[in-house]
């Protein structure tokens, strides 16, 4: 057979078999005129913010980008929901890691994001979450008795505010708090991530660090994580300007963005400089060493994953694709690591590690994952099938 | 002609063979096809006036598209939903020896990350030599081929298969 024969055949057959819309030159002006208002309004900024920086120098500027006691977050003004028909979800499986035993999880669908507490007992669960639409829910690690819970909204350049949704749940050692950051999930634009810590039995919430306009913390390297004690979170944010993944005549984006680990106490306080050109961290159990990922050839590239310690840098696996996700386990012994090579399992102590076809997964134990496989997602690069994923 | 009338008339005759190609490159999400070129259509009307004197329009357009498509936010976990209108066909094994059945193909095409899926697409639909890709996607040749060669690697050993959870490799 031809696969290039084919290819050209299958592809065809689909372009033409999909419906054009009209387009919508009323939206498109409208459209065109905000982006164009909008990037004169950011030019004006960047301006003003460059002669601010110039004035007063670069450490009091970045003091003030980064003070937890700055609120305010916005999004791009063209946000839209896109949800064309009812969801249809692959299959997800508890997937236990010492046996290869699997199992269905059939309270669990793909359109949300989920995140064990290290005691395995509960879940927060962020999207639609057991027949809920809502930001944020904590419920019993089988899904049953949710709870939601309230998310700060956000504001946008013109005060406006919008529904933010969490991103990258993680869960305070003791199970009292959520760190996770803000997006608004909308096409284009750019937008404000903070990191936010929740208290679930009060339901209060309050910003942890506010990254400012442009740099974002869930973009590219970008990740956080406790430390064993809970007193402190790590976190990765870009050195430059956040990466735009578009071409733009008027104001070119920067194709590169190098990552740096901060960490900051959650009481508050100036955050501290732990390592260069790095992103994505977790602690490991002893809280004194730090897994994390390493730069690679651009901002949406991670490298290698490595441990660092006392400044040195060891690496620790090689990911066969581009590294987007990785989190400790909850003994913080195993390195989840989601790639475009599909998912890896490292043993921090030696090194080993075991891979499993499939291309999302959570810890729901030392030994247990919450995993699938979903198409359109980037998947392994070995073995695909689609009778499962689809 | 003024510049709002030029840009009517660019969009009107290449609205249909973008959202084509935004349709393959979000591989059939047709909402999303539609907010991809209506995106990168509002960003190239708010810089008309630059990019009507450009050679090609045209493949501006496809160059945003491309470049939102692969450089999308990384999305966590799998918050990575398949959005269909209808539930997804099911794919059945080819009857006849060695033909590719396109129900099978197809899907493993949507499977391929997002920079493969587009130097697929860019290849085998648009007919894109690897030095053109590799100025659209702002790479090198080698790369292509390397993301070529990966993605038929991919789909040829799809046309076999595995088990989502299966423990490849201990």
């Amino acid at each position: 057979m031809s696969l290039d024969r084919e290819l050209r055949a299958v592809l065809a057959e689909r372009a033409e078999r999909c419906e054009v819309p009209v387009p919508d030159f009323h939206a498109l002006r409208a459209g065109g005129m905000a982006r164009r208002r909008r990037h004169r309004r950011r030019s004006v900024v960047a301006a003003a913010a460059a002669a601010v920086v110039v004035a007063v120098g670069g450490l009091a500027a970045w003091q003030a980008q980064t003070d937890p006691r700055s609120d305010g977050i916005a999004n791009n003004e063209d946000r839209t929901e896109t949800y064309p028909g009812p969801y249809v979800s692959p299959p997800l499986y508890w997937l236990d890691l010492d046996t290869g035993e699997r199992t269905p999880a059939d309270a669990f669908s793909t359109d949300a994001e989920y995140s064990f507490s290290p005691d395995g007992t509960r879940v927060a669960c962020s999207g639609h979450c057991f027949g809920n639409t809502g930001p944020l829910y904590v419920a019993d690690a089988d899904g049953s008795d949710p709870v939601e819970l309230q998310v700060p909204s956000g504001v946008d350049n013109s005060g406006k505010p919008w529904d933010a949704e969490p991103v990258g749940v993680k869960w305070s050692p003791d199970g009292t708090t959520l760190l996770y950051t803000l997006t608004t999930g909308g096409p284009g634009g750019s937008n404000i991530q903070d990191l936010v810590l929740h208290d679930i039995a009060s339901d209060e919430t309050g910003p942890l660090v506010d990254f400012g306009l442009q740099d974002t913390s869930f973009y590219g390297l970008g990740g956080f994580d406790f430390s064993p004690d809970g007193g402190s979170v790590l976190y990765s944010r870009p050195r430059q300007p956040a990466p735009c993944g578009e071409p733009d005549p008027v104001a070119p984006c920067s194709e590169r963005t190098d990552f740096d680990l901060w960490s900051v106490p959650i009481s508050g306080g100036d955050p501290t400089l732990v390592l260069r050109d790095a992103g994505v961290p977790g602690y490991l159990a002893d809280g004194h060493r730090i897994a994390f990922v390493e730069v690679g050839t651009h901002a949406w590239n991670g490298g290698s994953l490595s441990i660092a310690a006392n400044g040195v840098r060891r690496t620790l696996f090689e990911p066969l694709g581009v590294v987007w996700e990785m989190s400790m386990s909850p003994d913080r012994s195993q390195i989840l690591v989601l790639s475009g090579a599909g998912i890896a399992v490292v043993d921090v102590a030696t090194g080993e590690t075991s891979r499993v076809y499939g291309n999302s997964a959570a810890w729901a134990g030392d030994d247990r994952l919450l995993m699938g496989c979903v198409p359109q997602a980037p998947s392994p690069d070995e073995e695909p099938t689609v009778d499962t994923c689809s | 002609m003024d510049a709002d009338e030029s840009f009517v008339a660019f969009v009107s005759a290449r609205w249909a063979r973008l959202y084509r190609v935004a349709y393959l490159l979000t591989a059939e999400d047709a909402a999303g096809a539609e907010d991809l070129l209506q995106g990168a259509m509002e960003k190239t009307y708010a810089r008309w006036p630059r990019v009507c004197r450009m050679e090609a329009p045209e493949a501006y357009v496809r160059k945003m598209m491309v470049n939102a498509v692969i450089s999308a936010r990384r999305r966590p976990g799998w918050r990575l939903e398949w959005l269909r209108d209808v539930v997804p066909e099911r794919p059945s094994p080819a009857e006849e020896s060695g033909v590719v059945d396109h129900a099978l193909l197809w899907p493993l095409v949507c499977a391929l990350p997002e920079r493969q899926r587009a130097v697929v697409v860019l290849r085998y639909y648009e007919g894109f030599a690897d030095t053109e890709t590799a100025e659209m996607l702002g790479c090198s040749v080698g790369t292509v081929k390397s993301q070529l060669h990966d993605a038929m690697r991919a789909l040829r050993r799809g046309l076999g298969g595995a088990q989502v959870g299966e423990v490849l490799e201990r």
